[in-house]
């Protein structure tokens, strides 16, 4: 246990940055990105932490978004994308709606051709009554 | 000022004539008032718009919803009122006849009047006809625990109407009466 607590003291104890590192960050943190920056580091890639040497970063291992001058048509093409998603989007909010109310007049046209019928019916069974009742007493 | 109202007079006549054409009968304030006697109360208003709405979501393809997409296609209004009570005698003679006696005009004509004394059941349908065609019909049903009034504006197929009974719920009714 105590050789661990050692181990982790050494490991994260205080250590100076080399000279010149506050320098050296605040001049790239003022440096243009690169014109072929990408996302990320390429799988597999190292990736640096150290702080001692200032190695220039590669196009593949910076941070930053696409240079916007290089790939208008990309942009203009992901723009469109988008305004066709929501166009699509908010088609389909209308269509899903009007299909509800379609559907929901159609249960009450149903139910009222229902009423309409049910009573409808009411009279042909009266009116069958009616004719039946002289035949039933003529056969008496 | 007298001119004024006369052409006024003149110019809104036609206007409320033909809003109200739209349903032809009218449910008046006495009926709508039994709805809070009723312990049951069906108010079905489906107007031209949600007609045509309601058709556009039938399948041409299918004959059955070919055949009342047909029929819905002509309408211009289905209007019913139901009410169903617990108890006998909840509504009048007079809330029948308010709605009868809009039926006694020159371009109604009454098919069918069933008064039943022993059952108590009296059902009135009356069609109107436009251009040699029924262009809506009305049945009103005075029963001894409910009271229904169903009115269908626009042209209106009989035969059509009749070809539908089992479908949808719609119960069978030959329209033809019993052939002997």
């Amino acid at each position: 246990m105590n050789e661990l607590d050692h181990e982790l003291t050494n490991a994260l104890r205080r250590e100076d940055p080399p000279a010149g590192f506050a320098e050296r960050v605040l001049r790239r943190v003022g440096e243009p990105p690169h014109a072929d920056q990408t996302w990320g580091a390429p799988l597999g890639g190292p990736i640096r932490l150290t702080a001692s040497a200032p190695t220039p970063l590669t196009s593949a291992q910076t941070w930053g978004p696409p240079a916007p001058t290089k790939l208008p048509f990309v942009q203009w093409a992901a723009a469109a994308a988008l305004v066709a998603a929501m166009a699509g989007g908010i088609n389909y909010v209308a269509e899903q709606k009007e299909r509800a109310e379609g559907e929901a007049a159609g249960v009450r046209v149903a139910l009222a051709l229902h009423i309409a019928g049910t009573k409808l019916q009411l009279v042909q069974t009266k009116i069958t009554q009616l004719h039946e009742q002289p035949d039933r007493n003529s056969n008496q | 000022m007298r001119i004024v109202i006369v052409l006024l007079t003149l110019t809104l006549l036609p206007a409320a004539a033909t809003a109200a054409r739209g349903q032809d009968v009218k449910i008046p304030a006495n009926v709508e008032r039994l709805a809070a006697k009723a312990v049951e109360t069906v108010n079905v208003t489906v107007d031209g718009a949600l007609l045509q709405l309601a058709g556009k979501f039938l399948s041409s393809s299918d004959p059955d919803q070919k055949q009342i997409k047909t029929l819905l296609g002509n309408l211009k209004g289905i209007y019913v009122r139901s009410f169903k009570f617990e108890n006998e005698g909840e509504y009048s003679e007079a809330d029948v006849e308010s709605v009868r006696s809009q039926l006694r005009g020159q371009e109604w004509a009454r098919i069918v009047n069933v008064t039943s004394k022993k059952g108590g059941d009296n059902v009135d349908v009356a069609y109107k006809m436009d251009k040699g065609k029924i262009a809506g019909l009305v049945v009103i049903a005075a029963e001894p625990k409910e009271f229904t009034i169903v009115n269908i504006v626009g042209p209106i197929d009989l035969d059509q109407l009749s070809s539908l009974g089992g479908q949808f719920g719609i119960p069978k009714v030959d329209l033809k009466g019993p052939q002997k």
